[in-house]
Formats: structure tokens, sequence, C-alpha cells
């Protein structure tokens, strides 16, 4: 029986079960230190919220992680120097990114008005950049209420989290930078919580695919890079993938989200119990995580966006909360 | 000029012919090429050396190698070519084969193991005539060529050697590593990073999954965004550190060596391996519709029969250098 060069490749995907699976077993090893994870719900319509457990991780990356993901130093230094945090006690962070329904509930309670655009990519001219008629109610992409709301700007999260902590009686906010990597490592030290392997992303999570490419229209500015081969296009349901060791789901890619800190230049001002950095730069906010069209290594844990003015929407930006357990 | 070159040069101007021609490898440097024809392929001088071939763990883990797939690649073995050979330059095309199947009044076949969309596998269609001429995809004289298998090989570079009057063989599966590694020591020639090989190999993308109608077997791998669907014509891609065209990507290259599953009992001059299954044959290079991982240095694509004709296959010949 003639057996094609390519059905061996086929079996080895197959075959990708048993180190998927490994990576798996490896994300519940971790999960038990913690137990099955603790959700918070503070109201009807509330955000889950998953308790952290107290404890210190090394953040950020190492030039070697950089250089092995190709990263460019001018971006990539922004990760680094590799520090310590401990956080003294437990914390609550959202166990998805904030959904267009839960968005909506506060925009519905608090009348707060749309923008007046969102940034979005002209394939036209292939350039992103605001476009006026766009917003969470309309990125320019079809979604479900169980989508991550985009188009959602610093300023936008800031006054959910008020209006949030209002309603609940709790201390909501965003989760500060340090906050964000430590939930998103869940006690790895890899670039990824699953590991160091890219192309495991695109089981993992809605990481940047040939759907998006085509969506976008194939932009030039967007050739010769890595995506996953599948057909999602722009953001999933929350949750649509497995959660990491803490049981927190999307947290690389499909929405950008959202830190709490002031922009610096890199982790020498990162404070060492974890909160955010409120001094220097407050003009100035970033992203973690990477979203459904970011290249693989804006996806890894360690990532601090660029830094970005607090009232820019742009269709890819979402965000997750946190909240203080007293 | 001095004297001694003075009367060299004058008695190389008043002496006939030779019979023979003389060896056009004659004297020459690394990475120097040379034809020894009109429409032989351009060959690329090969320095000795010696070079680490197979991966390590680490790397495996690194790329996300499966490990029933990359434990083929190891243990790590030292190899030391002695001297040096000629490598082609590309892989040999389909228009250098079709002057090969004239010259020799080759049948050609009437199956090739290409897309089945039916089946979402590359087994063939069934009652389909496809072959090197016709492999299911665009081609011209210029694009690698596929739907070979090693009997096509192998009898192809006989050809050349009576043709030539030099020794030409399919390349052994360590001439090849070594060509492909092109004295580097990192898991592809430009280092460890993924990241650079949508610009320098034709490895999977997002018009080739297109093309194959976002099939399911190939759902969820790293892809490439560019529009270059199949195979592109050889040496579409910079050349590697030692002048050589398309060792990754492209089509995927049988190399001499009967299969093994592993580098244990690997001989370390150099030669291809006999003492394994040799009514099967290593693979090397990966090809248009491979994942990211298989296209390395290292990777072994093991155990097909050496009959079989894949679309995604081609070779590429070595020559000796006396």
């Amino acid at each position: 029986m003639n057996q094609s060069l390519s059905s061996l490749s086929k079996s080895a995907l197959f075959l990708l079960a048993v180190p998927f699976s490994m990576a798996a077993g490896a994300g519940a090893t971790a999960q038990t230190k913690v137990a099955a994870p603790q959700v918070l719900t503070d109201c009807i319509g509330c955000p889950d919220m998953v308790a952290t457990p107290a404890g210190t991780a090394m953040l950020g990356s190492t030039p070697e992680e950089r250089a092995s993901a190709g990263i460019v130093a001018v971006f990539g230094n922004r990760e680094g120097p590799v520090y310590r945090a401990t956080f003294a006690k437990a914390y609550a962070i959202g166990r998805t990114e904030i959904t267009r329904a839960q968005y909506r509930t506060f925009v519905d309670a608090t009348k707060r008005p749309d923008p007046d655009g969102c940034g979005v990519h002209d394939a036209a001219k292939d350039s992103w950049g605001p476009q006026p008629g766009y917003s969470w109610r309309k990125p320019g992409f079809t979604q479900t209420d169980q989508d991550p709301a985009v188009c959602i700007s610093y300023n936008d999260a800031v006054a959910y989290t008020q209006w949030l902590s209002k309603k609940t009686g709790k201390a909501y906010r965003l989760p500060s930078d340090a906050e964000w990597e430590y939930a998103a490592r869940a006690g790895t030290t890899t670039p990824w919580y699953w590991g160091v392997s890219a192309e495991d992303g695109c089981k993992r999570g809605n990481l940047i695919s040939s759907g998006t490419i085509a969506a976008l229209g194939s932009p030039p500015s967007m050739a010769d890079r890595f995506v996953c081969s599948n057909p999602r296009s722009y953001t999933v349901p929350v949750a649509s993938y497995a959660p990491n060791g803490f049981g927190l789901y999307d947290m690389a890619g499909n929405a950008f989200e959202w830190a709490a800190d002031c922009n610096s230049p890199d982790n020498t001002d990162a404070h060492a119990d974890g909160t955010a950095r409120t001094t220097g730069a407050c003009d100035r906010h970033y992203l973690k995580g990477g979203a459904f069209h970011t290249p693989f290594w804006l996806t890894r844990s360690a990532v601090r966006g660029a830094p970005l003015p607090a009232d820019l929407h742009m269709f890819t930006i979402g965000f997750r909360v946190a909240r203080t357990i007293d | 000029m001095n004297r001694t070159a003075y009367l060299a040069l004058a008695a190389s101007l008043l002496l006939p012919a030779p019979a023979l021609a003389a060896d056009a490898a004659a004297g020459l440097k690394p990475a120097q090429t040379f034809k020894d024809c009109d429409d032989c392929q351009t060959m690329v001088v090969i320095p000795a050396g010696t070079f680490t071939m197979g991966s390590t763990p680490a790397e495996r883990e690194r790329e996300g190698v499966p490990p029933s797939f990359g434990d083929h690649e190891g243990p790590t073995v030292e190899i030391t070519i002695a001297k040096p050979f000629a490598i082609a330059s590309t892989e040999t095309t389909r228009g250098q084969f079709a002057a090969f199947v004239k010259a020799t009044n080759r049948p050609v076949p009437t199956s090739c193991a290409n897309y089945n969309p039916e089946q979402d596998n590359w087994a063939g269609k069934e009652g389909q005539v496809a072959n090197w001429q016709n492999p299911g995809f665009k081609q011209d004289d210029s694009h690698p060529v596929v739907c070979v298998n090693y009997p096509d090989a192998a009898d192809y570079a006989d050809w050349m050697s009576k043709k030539t009057g030099h020794h030409y063989s399919v390349a052994s599966e360590a001439q090849w590593e070594y060509v492909a590694r092109a004295g580097t020591k990192t898991t592809r020639y430009w280092g460890d990073s993924v990241t650079p090989i949508c610009k320098k190999a034709n490895i999977m993308t997002t018009a080739t999954f297109a093309a194959i109608n976002n099939s399911e077997g190939w759902m969820d791998e790293l892809v490439c965004t560019n529009d270059k669907s199949w195979t592109q014509p050889v040496g579409s891609y910079d050349a590697n550190p030692w002048g050589v065209y398309d060792m990754l990507g492209n089509v995927w290259e049988w190399v001499d060596d009967c299969a093994t599953t592993d580098h244990k009992g690997m001989p370390t001059d150099g030669s291809a391996r006999r003492d394994g299954d040799c009514t099967r044959r290593i693979t090397k290079g990966g090809a248009f519709h491979s994942r990211v991982w298989l296209a390395r240095p290292a990777t072994r694509g093991g155990g097909l029969p050496g009959t079989g004709r894949p679309a995604a296959a081609g070779f590429r010949i070595v020559r000796v250098i006396d």
C-alpha cells in the first residue's frame, strides 16, 4: 500500500495528541496546587472572578526568550529585566475577558455615550486607524454577546470597574501588569503558560489565523508571518479554549487587555509587591496578552504592549477586571 | 607574469585539446560552482569538515516535535566528511527530469500520491492519472520535479554519471544534512528562532491551506501568510551560507539511505546507511505543505516505501570530486 509523505505528516498530527495531552496533564498538576479554581461572583451578571493563590513569581522575560522569539530589541527591552513580585495575599481576577453582554449592562445602567469611532483595519490602504461609526456595538465584524467587548479604551475599562465597585461594594479595578502576568503564568516560567511552542498555541487560544488574514484582505503588511491554519477570523466567545493552570481563559490571544499601570520603559521600576505603577508616564498605558491579529510573540505572558493614550479605542482591545480580596 | 607561468600559458595554448574534457570541478574552492555539461545542473563545491548530525531533545521540545516522530532524529552523531564533494545548487527541476526521461525513453507513470480532497489525505485519488508531468497542481519546467520515487532519483543520477563520466548519486542523508546546516550549529542555518522561515523557505502557507479547502487534517498548524501555493520555482528564496537553495521546504528530498528508526549505528564518514530497511528510504527538508517543525535539517521523513511517488517529493544529486 502506498503511503505518501503527507499521510505521514498527517499521522504525525494525530501523534500530536500525545504531547498535547501531556501538556494538559502538566496544567492539571499546576491546578492541583490551587485545588479547583475558587470562583467568586458578586452579583447576577457580574463577571466570574477567580481567586489567585498568594505567592512569589519571576515576571518579565529574559533576553534569551526574546531572541528565541525573534523580537526586535527596541520593543522587547520593555519586558526586561526579569523581576521578582510577591503577592502577600490572594486577589481575584476575571475568569474571562469582559463580554459584550456584560459591557452592555454597564453602558445601559450608566447611559455611557458610545465613542465617536474606533480603530479598525482599512483593507484598501492596509492601515490601522480610527474610523467614525465604529464602537463596541459595531467593531467591524460579527460578535455574539459572549465575545469579548472590544473598542474599549482604558478610560472605558476604568469606568466599568468603578461602576462595578459601586454596584457590589467591592474594590474592583483593572489588574496591574504584575497581577495580570502572575495570573497568566499560573506558576509557569515559559514564554506561554502552555510551554515554549508557538504552534501548540493554535490549539490553546484564539491567535492570528489564516481566517484572520483572509478577513483582513491579505494585508501586505502582514505577509510572510506565521499564523494558525484555521478559518476563525476575529474574536471568539470567551472561554472557547481550555483554561490555564489557574482556571483563567484567553490569557493569550482573543482580545488585548489593558493593564492598570502607567507606562514605563522597562521593568526596572516594577513594584516588588505586584501593585501597578502609578507614577511616571501616566498619560500612557499598555496592553497584555495579545489579540486575534497579533504576531505570536505578542501573545507571550511577559509582553508589555506599546504605550497608548487612555482614550484610544481599537477593535482588538478589551479588558478583564481584578478585585481585592479583603 | 613570471617566466614559468608564461611558459605554462603558452604550452596550454599550443597543446591540442585533450580527448576527455578537463574536470570542471578541478581546482575549485568551496562555494564555487560548475557544470559538467551545458544542460547539466549547477553544482556547488562543499568543503570537507565535521558536523553534528541529528537533533537534541531540547531542539525538539522547542519546536514542538512529537516525541514519536522526533526520536528518529537522535541520538546526535559526529560525522566527518573527509574530502570536498559537490551538490546540486537546486532540487532537480521538472525540465531537467524531462530531459532524462526523453533521453532514456523512460515510461511515464500513471499514479502519484497527491492530495485527495474526499479523504483529506495525500494518498492520491482513485482512477486519476497523475505523474510528474501532471501532479495535480500547476508547475513549469523551473519547478522541482515531484511525483518521483527513489528509483527515479537513483536512475537519474546514474544517467548523469554516464553522460558526464563523473560519479553522481542521490545525496546521502549525512551529506544532505551537512549542506543544510552549512557550517552552523543552530536549529536552522539562520539561528534558533523560527520567525524568519516564512521569508526563507516555501513551507505551508495560507494560500496552500486555502487550496486544500481549509483541510481538517492541516488545521491549527503554524502556516506562513503569503500567496505562494504548492511548489515554487527552484531558487526562489535566498541561498544558504554555502550557496545552496531550498534545502528547507519546497519539496521533500529523497536521500540515498535505507530507513532506520534512529541514528544509532550511523556511519560516521558521511556515507549512506545500508543496514536498515532498504525497501524504505529517508526524505529530508520538508515541503510546500509542511508544518514548521518538519522544515529543519535534522528532520527525517522516515520509513516511506522507496517505490512510492509522493506529490511533495523530489530529490537532489551530489557528485564525487576526485
